[in-house]
């Protein structure tokens, strides 16, 4: 049974229209790993007995030959998004018992399309971390180990940190993620699978709960570039219900996935040359500008200017959107509730006992820079500063057509858990590769692309232009080619 | 902006929030090494530059109508104190 959670969501779906196996004995064999798997903690809410009522559904319609394009396929969701009549908590206190009344746009179309959820996956508290380590049900865990220290259990990256652990550990075909910072990117990196940001729009945001509007972004997280090309084109397309998502057609994502990258010119920006950028790391992006040149493409030398305030903006911003999303928390619409004598008082009593300490210190951060005396200084200076770093985006894209960079300065999360820096800044240091192509709207893909010295993954970063995802599925498939990147060895357990 | 004034008091009232003097301190701390972090954005010269909110230019405009509607029982269902169709909060007027 397991050998069925072994292979890519490709090869499952020829199976299923081949008939070699029914989606009944597919979602069977992943409820059954998702149980070997819990040591991960990587769903916070699990719905095994819905999978296999929509697996029955799968297999009629396959019978009657009727099949939906992805029906029988088995994911799971980041616990970000809304879905009708299953708990969805955003990993945070406050939302422990909310059941919305309706489905996300993103999880509508790929139910829609015939996938098969086995439940929600945990992340970071709102997702706002690179962790895990902020869920309020606890942190995932990474299932790679360092070979130095084997017995250290190590952090599977984050926010979608749930979503990444388990597609490594082969307990989903695919999942979703979010990425407002990196938050897609950065867990797929530390875990060995590939996680695609598409361009601002491309996907609905309907029924996501919010964090920072301007940036937030849904995104495929699979073992394969081919395995993310598919989920993309089902997630993707223009929703009336989200005024900023983009009414353009969606491509077949998958059908260039072999069309290779033959006169494709690749910029190396000279700024992601930073301090604390790991040797290895150094070393994986030098073979990445080989394997995409030995494959047709021109390396080209460019500049991005603001690379260096890009985190500072983005931790301005992305907390004065959030304190603002976050108000909606007040005891008294939906999450809990903690009494108080005055309605001020029952809106402090909730939201203090309901967020998180990393919640409510950048709502503190996003009220400070949102009050008066203070919103030029730092809210319209972070505004004017991502005009900046988008600009540098536009020209650079004038004379290359994707960008290449590693995905995080460092070789999978270095930081064992329990071992983790009390400084927040040094957390968020780890996004400095990531929060660039958010704050230009940018679509950008991780894949793996080898093993540090110490046995654990790391990623290769491809920025593309706006809705250049088919560049980035070629060039991706390119670099997955050439990397021949060992995954994650198949065990019971981890 | 080098000496960040921090009214953290002010600040937790903005946010609806409340904190213990200790939460309170260690709070200031973290905020204080934030914005230590993020006044490297001061050496831009930013005077000539347009600020942007977000990456879509122009977003369309949808007709005014109504698609939705009668889902009162919806909208209550996560609400913690309700009656008579409604939310419950405590008295707001003397």
């Amino acid at each position: 049974m397991t050998d069925l959670c072994k292979i890519t969501l490709a090869k499952a779906l020829e199976g299923l229209k081949a008939k070699e196996f029914s989606a009944t004995e597919l979602t069977k064999a992943h409820v059954s790993r998702m149980e070997d798997l819990s040591n991960l903690n990587a769903f916070i809410t699990t719905t095994p007995e819905l999978a296999l009522q929509e697996a029955q559904k799968s297999d009629e319609r396959i019978q009657k030959g009727e099949a939906l394009p992805l029906d029988g396929i088995v994911i799971a969701n980041k616990d970000l998004f809304c879905t009708q009549n299953v708990r969805t908590t955003a990993a945070s206190k406050i939302l422990e018992n909310f059941i919305p009344p309706y489905e996300s746009t993103v999880t509508q179309k790929l139910k829609d399309a015939g996938t098969i959820s086995l439940g929600k996956l945990n992340l970071d508290e709102f997702a706002m971390g690179s962790s895990t380590l902020t869920s309020h049900f606890g942190s995932s865990v990474n299932p790679w180990r360092s070979k130095k220290f084997p017995d250290k259990k190590l952090f599977p990256g984050g926010s979608s940190g749930g979503s990444s652990a388990i597609v490594a550990a082969y307990g989903a075909l695919g999942v979703t993620g979010t990425d407002t910072g990196g938050s897609i990117r950065q867990p797929a990196s530390f875990c060995g699978i590939v996680g695609l940001k598409p361009t601002y729009g491309r996907c609905s945001r309907r029924g996501i709960v919010a964090f920072a509007s301007s940036l937030d972004q849904a995104g495929p997280m699979a073992r394969t570039v081919e395995d993310t090309a598919i989920l993309l084109k089902v997630m993707a397309g223009f929703d009336p219900n989200d005024a900023t998502s983009v009414n353009m057609p969606v491509p077949d994502y998958a059908s260039v996935l072999k069309d290779g990258i033959k006169g494709k010119k690749i910029g190396i920006p000279k700024e992601y040359l930073v301090e604390g950028l790991d040797a290895e790391m150094d070393d994986f992006w030098k073979k990445g500008m080989k394997w995409l040149e030995e494959n047709g493409a021109e390396i080209i030398n460019i500049s991005l200017p603001h690379t260096k305030y890009a985190l500072p903006t983005y931790y301005i911003l992305a907390p004065a959107e959030a304190s603002s999303n976050l108000s909606r928390y007040d005891g008294v619409r939906y999450g809990s509730r903690v009494e108080g004598s005055s309605l001020d008082e029952l809106y402090e009593n909730s939201r203090s006992a309901g967020f998180g300490s990393e919640v409510k210190r950048r709502i503190l951060i996003g009220t400070y820079v949102l009050s008066a005396g203070y919103y030029d200084a730092y809210y319209l200076k972070a505004q004017k500063l991502r005009s900046l770093i988008s600009q540098d985006f536009t020209k650079a894209f004038e004379k290359v057509d994707m960008i290449l960079t590693p995905t995080t300065p460092t070789a999978a999360f270095a930081i064992a858990i329990g071992e983790e820096p009390k400084d927040p800044v040094s957390m968020y240091l780890n996004d400095i590769f990531t929060v660039t192509t958010n704050l230009a709207g940018l679509p950008g893909i991780s894949v793996p692309c080898g093993l540090s010295n110490d046995g654990l993954p790391l990623g290769l970063q491809l920025i593309g232009k706006p809705f250049g995802e088919e560049d980035l599925i070629r060039a991706g498939y390119v670099i997955e080619q050439a990397a021949g990147f060992t995954p994650l060895e198949f065990k019971e357990k981890y | 902006m080098s000496e960040h004034e921090l009214d953290i008091k002010k600040i937790l009232w903005l946010s609806r929030l409340k904190a213990t003097q200790q939460e309170q301190e260690a709070f200031t701390t973290s905020l204080h090494q934030i914005l230590n972090w993020v006044s490297l954005m001061e050496e831009v010269d930013v005077s000539s530059v347009e600020p942007i909110a977000g990456l879509i230019q122009a977003m369309p405009r949808r007709e005014d109508i109504v698609n939705d509607g009668n889902i009162a029982e919806k909208i209550l269902q996560n609400a913690p104190d309700k009656a008579f169709g409604m939310f419950g909060v405590p008295k707001v007027v003397e």
